[in-house]
């Protein structure tokens, strides 16, 4: 025969229930603070940075990369000695949130902050310029693919065969960059042949799918 | 509550005035006079019916959430009251698919039978002391037979959609609803030997001093375990949440078949628990401040609280434990209702008023 | 010598040497790194397992893997056995050309070692004689080539989109891997997307009425190769890497991996550390089990109340890991020679009034389950796993305690700080499901008093040594008592940044291969809780 008292007992346990408060959080009318740790969102402050590339070494994903600033237009990035004058750029859709580079960066410039939304309808607003890194500001998306032209992130960001592509256009512009660095052609011939480059790089992320370019 | 009355009894004469009106301008035959009452009656109910049958779902959600300690819906409308309505829009829009080598005829036509057999119950109820659609002598046995009509098209329902899965769901259901028919109708004989008669007017007129659960509890706690498992409600849904096997013999039926498929669902269990109320918790008496109707309408809500409690707290029982639990202790425990019963009849019958 | 009497290292040395001295080639016993290791001749792998089986009541080989050596041209073999109540691991590796390499299967001797050794010829190729089923078992049954070998190249075209209907074909008689299905039987894929399975896995069984006959799982569907790829990164860059290994349980990973590195490089950790290493470890294991809990009842009865209120107790830990390592879920917060960072202030308090909490409502859960008939109906005598086989086959963790051995690496052989702790081990004799469910809830009991008894002793001082990553030359092997079992890691260095190999053994990986054993002869209707109730995290199986 079935014991009663085991049947009277989870009743009694579920019907205390009742009168209890819930214990949901309705997000997003109410949002719960994050803790002080928080891993969020890398920020960077661009005027402690020194471009010393510890955390681009430091990180698991290959998330990170140096990039020439906006002030630096003409800067040959493909020299190494150009270094010291370029900041970090991320995809923050490869980024794991691990924090070794804050761990790594030794002038303390590289921040987790607080903020965890991130919410994009196409990959490409993932990437972050090292500007917009700092919180200053964000382009809109056809400045920001022109910015990243020529730097591993862009091919990296979309994979398969838009990849391969991108990756063969873009080493093809960091030789003219490179051609430029070296004085071996004029400014003229540079600027004609990167925005040959750019058309078609603008095509391959078109045939992608990314709208608004 | 004799404004209750006085309410219902003008609202009425109204509508029979305009039937009358209706039917010296057009010059209609006598004989359908009738009908017309009749058909105006059904339309009546079956709108009271449709608003409680929302507010009953609404009801079961709300207090699956109260139970799980966390908040159920509460977007649309306020306080979530347009959920419903939101959810039979979306099921009646979908794409209505019927398998390749179904039975076109059958897959059509088991949703409607099932929301049928739910619904006909509804016409011998008696909601109130002058309430109700037809007043037979034998409406207790009539319903619990229409009740039994539920397994034969389940298992129709299973063998319609050519999938082996949901014919074995459907042997298991058909098997669990047959086998627990039995201690359904044994427990109800008590209560017709302490009323004497058949009659769910005449039973719920024969509770005005003592209501039948104080009598027999057995009987009580018989019907609503068995009426349970009729419902295929957990913890007694192995046909319903079959996990193993897909989704029982529901599996095949989409869209608006669903929907009336799951709205029969809910009007056995509003049937069910107003079975309940009327057999045992004494129908619409109580006490004078309220109107009967709404004394009806409120036991019958807190049993659907009592069954949704029940679903929450208890284990989903596997199949042969389930019609091992049905002959071996049930219909036992229904037989000793009957002989307790014959016992004790008695010293209680002076108290019922006949 | 029963199975669980304790022995001392050096006898086990002592009786090995001397029984197989015409084989051993060389032999060691390390004391500080707790091992005993052996380099015999390969031939004769076999007796050698019989011999610790049956005189020495080895339980099962730990894990069985290679490591490959291009420029001498041969792979190494490497076993480790593990014996109840004796620290010491036992190591023992021989060397097979690289070519065709062929060595005699000890499935016969222990059924655990079955699947290690599938996954070594599909890793490796390396081709076991006497093995009952050898294919391949991570990947693809027509993939081309090994992965991890030194020389292999990936296939760019490798079909991807097109479903491979491997080898089962319902509407064939003999549709799955040539097994012979009589009329009264059928078989059943309970495919990879399924909620009762808790994973991406696949279960195939052939059934007979309602009685399961025989069952075969298949996994590898959600294989990310991170043992290759750890052979690429830095040491500290496979860091992140550990902590999604088991999502669920990902301090764990965490632990054992810098506990690995630690050993291999020799690096001393501060006592502070190793405390606050221990509370977190016992945090995350009553986390783990309560989200078990909260899912095995799910399964057992949809809506269910007791579904969420688990989930509720573990919201609050998961706060308080929030504010010790900034994540809920994923937490990389060991380093080496330490932790990434000190206790917040009043974090202490914190935890002792949840945990003061998760006590007050555990009899509310003992209510809802031990004393609810219908959970009592539904997990007594089910899933038997008798505690013979259970040995055999390789079952760990709280599957193992619930059928009465009484193993646990945190006293068999004690890191960080167990051995200064009292506590308990768990264990019940009759091996069903109800059982594991005691099991588990008595370690969230035994864990709290852990958590409480660390939190009085907890010293002040560093939280973490000065240490780097070096490249140098050695191997090590490390294992801690997960919350489903025991895990081994083992890695191999040789002079670089990198890690030559790195080694994985999870525990749900051995537990899922002994659902045959309890699926045989049970009932169909009794799947979800056999299977529930193993405690299955797909993603360290894979890796």
């Amino acid at each position: 025969m079935v014991s009663l008292s085991k049947v009277i007992r989870p009743l009694k346990v579920t019907f205390s229930y009742l009168f209890k408060r819930p214990f949901t959080v309705m997000y997003p009318k109410e949002t719960l603070q994050p803790a002080e740790r928080y891993r969020g969102i890398i920020q960077n402050d661009i005027n402690r940075c020194i471009g010393c590339g510890a955390c681009v070494l430091a990180c698991p994903n290959q998330t990170l990369e140096l990039m020439a600033r906006e002030i630096d237009v003409d800067l040959d990035f493909t020299n190494p000695k150009s270094r010291m004058r370029m900041r970090p750029a991320l995809d923050l859709g490869r980024c794991l949130y691990c924090g070794l580079c804050v761990e790594a960066c030794p002038t303390r410039s590289l921040t987790l902050s607080k903020e965890y939304s991130v919410i994009s309808m196409n990959r490409v607003d993932m990437l972050y310029t090292p500007e917009e890194l700092a919180r200053e500001k964000r382009l809109p998306v056809k400045e920001r693919i022109r910015r990243f032209m020529g730097y591993y992130l862009l091919p990296k960001a979309f994979g398969g065969k838009y990849e391969k592509e991108l990756m063969k256009l873009t080493e093809e512009y960091r030789a003219v960059v490179s051609k430029y660095g070296k004085k071996e052609i004029t400014k003229e011939e540079r600027d004609r042949l990167l925005s040959e480059l750019e058309e078609k790089m603008f095509e391959v992320i078109r045939e992608f799918g990314v709208e608004g370019i | 509550m004799s404004w209750f009355d006085d309410m219902v009894t003008q609202v009425w004469s109204f509508i029979v005035m305009i039937v009358d009106w209706v039917f010296s301008l057009l010059m209609l035959p006598d004989w359908l006079y009738e009908p017309t009452i009749i058909l105006i009656k059904i339309i009546i109910l079956l709108l009271l019916f449709s608003l409680d049958l929302i507010g009953i779902i609404y009801l079961e959600r709300k207090l699956l959430g109260r139970f799980h300690n966390r908040r159920s819906i509460t977007e649309t409308g306020k306080y979530g009251l347009l959920q419903n309505i939101a959810d039979a829009i979306k099921l009646m829009i979908k794409e209505d698919i019927i398998p390749k080598k179904a039975d076109r005829f059958l897959h059509n036509v088991i949703p409607i039978l099932l929301g049928f057999i739910a619904i006909l119950p509804l016409a011998f109820i008696p909601y109130g002391p002058r309430l109700y659609l037809v007043n037979y002598d034998t409406s207790l046995l009539f319903i619990l037979a229409i009740a039994s009509l539920a397994p034969g098209l389940v298992l129709l329902a299973g063998w319609a959609s050519n999938n082996k899965f949901s014919l074995i769901g459907a042997f298991r259901s058909g098997s669990q609803m047959v086998a627990y028919e039995v201690p359904l109708a044994l427990s109800v004989i008590g209560v017709v030997m302490l009323s004497g008669s058949l009659n769910l007017y005449s039973i719920v007129e024969a509770q005005k001093n003592i209501w039948f659960i104080l009598v027999q509890p057995l009987g009580f706690i018989t019907f609503f375990i068995s009426s349970i498992i009729e419902l295929e409600r957990a913890p007694f849904d192995v046909p319903e949440a079959e996990s193993e096997l897909v989704a029982g013999w529901k599996t095949e039926y989409g869209s608006l078949k669903f929907g009336l498929i799951m709205g029969a669902e809910y009007m056995h269990l509003f049937v069910t628990c107003a079975l309940l109320t009327i057999l045992y918790l004494g129908g619409w008496n109580g006490p004078d401040f309220l109107p009967p109707s709404f004394w009806f309408l409120l036991k019958l809500h807190l049993l659907i609280v009592a069954f949704v409690w029940v679903r929450i707290t208890f284990h989903r029982f596997r199949i042969d434990q389930l019609l091992r639990f049905g002959w071996l202790r049930l219909v036992p425990l229904a037989i000793l209702n009957i002989i307790l019963t014959v016992l004790v009849t008695p010293y209680v019958l002076p108290y019922i008023s006949l | 010598m029963s199975l669980e009497e304790p022995i001392s290292p050096n006898d086990v040395f002592n009786a090995i040497k001397n029984k197989f001295s015409n084989i051993i080639k060389e032999s060691e016993i390390v004391d500080d790194k707790h091992l005993i290791q052996f380099k015999i001749d390969g031939k004769h792998i076999v007796s050698f397992a019989a011999f610790l089986k049956d005189e020495m009541h080895f339980i099962y080989p730990l894990h069985i893997t290679a490591v490959d050596y291009p420029e001498d041209n041969e792979l190494e073999m490497v076993y480790h056995f593990v014996k109840v109540n004796m620290p010491y691991l036992v190591r023992v590796k021989f060397r097979v050309p690289r070519d065709n390499p062929s060595v005699d299967s000890i499935a016969k001797v222990w059924p655990a070692a079955n699947w290690f050794e599938r996954e070594t010829y599909d890793m490796f190729g390396v081709k076991f004689r006497g093995h009952p089923d050898l294919r391949r078992i991570l990947l693809p049954q027509d993939w081309v080539g090994h992965p991890l070998r030194k020389d292999y190249k990936m296939d760019e075209d490798y079909h991807w989109e097109k479903q491979v209907k491997e080898y089962y074909n319902p509407y064939e008689e003999k549709g799955w891997l040539g097994v012979p299905v009589s009329d009264t039987e059928m078989i059943i894929q309970i495919g990879p997307q399924h909620p009762t399975l808790h994973g991406t896995w696949k279960l195939v069984i052939k059934v007979d009425g309602d009685t399961i006959v025989d069952a075969w799982p298949d996994i590898g569907f959600i294989h990310r190769g991170i043992e290759k790829l750890a052979e690429q990164k830095r040491y500290e860059q496979i860091l992140p890497m550990t902590d999604r290994l088991c999502y669920a349980t990902s301090m764990e990973g965490n632990v054992l991996y810098i506990q690995l590195i630690e050993k291999l490089m020799g690096i001393e950790v501060p006592l502070r550390a190793q405390y606050i290493r221990t509370i977190a470890l016992e945090l995350q294991r009553i986390t783990s089990h309560l989200l078990w809990l909260g899912a095995y009842m799910g399964d057992l009865g949809t809506y269910h109340a007791m579904f969420l209120y688990p989930l509720r107790e573990r919201e609050y830990l998961l706060d308080l890991f929030e504010m010790l390592t900034g994540a809920r879920l994923t937490y990389t917060y060991p380093r080496l020679g330490g932790v990434k960072a000190d206790i917040p202030d009043g974090w202490l308090e914190k935890v002792k009034k949840t945990l003061d909490h998760i006590e007050k409502h555990l009899p509310e859960y003992h209510d809802m389950t031990i004393s609810n008939e219908a959970f009592v109906m539904r997990t007594k005598g089910v899933g038997v796993l008798p505690k013979e086989v259970a040995a055999k086959v390789g079952a760990r963790g709280p599957v193992l305690r619930a059928s009465g051995i009484k193993h646990d690496t945190r006293k068999t052989e004690p890191y960080l700080i167990y051995g200064d702790l009292d506590f308990e081990i768990p264990t019940c004799k009759d091996g069903d499901c109800f059982c594991r469910y005691l099991v588990r809830v008595e370690e969230i009991m035994q864990s709290i008093n852990i958590v409480r008894q660390a939190i009085e002793k907890i010293p002040s001082g560093e939280y973490r040594a000065k240490a780097r990553a070096k490249a140098v030359e050695g191997e090590a092997s490390a294992r801690i008592e997960a919350s489903r079992g025991e895990y081994l890691m083992y890695v191999v260095g040789r002079k670089k940044i990198q890690p030559y190999r790195l080694a994985i053994e999870s525990p749900a990986y051995m537990n899922i291969s002994t659902v045959p054993y309890m699926l045989r002869g049970a009932r169909y209707a009794d799947l979800a809780a056999i299977v529930g109730s193993i405690d299955v995290c797909m993603a360290e199986v894979d890796r």
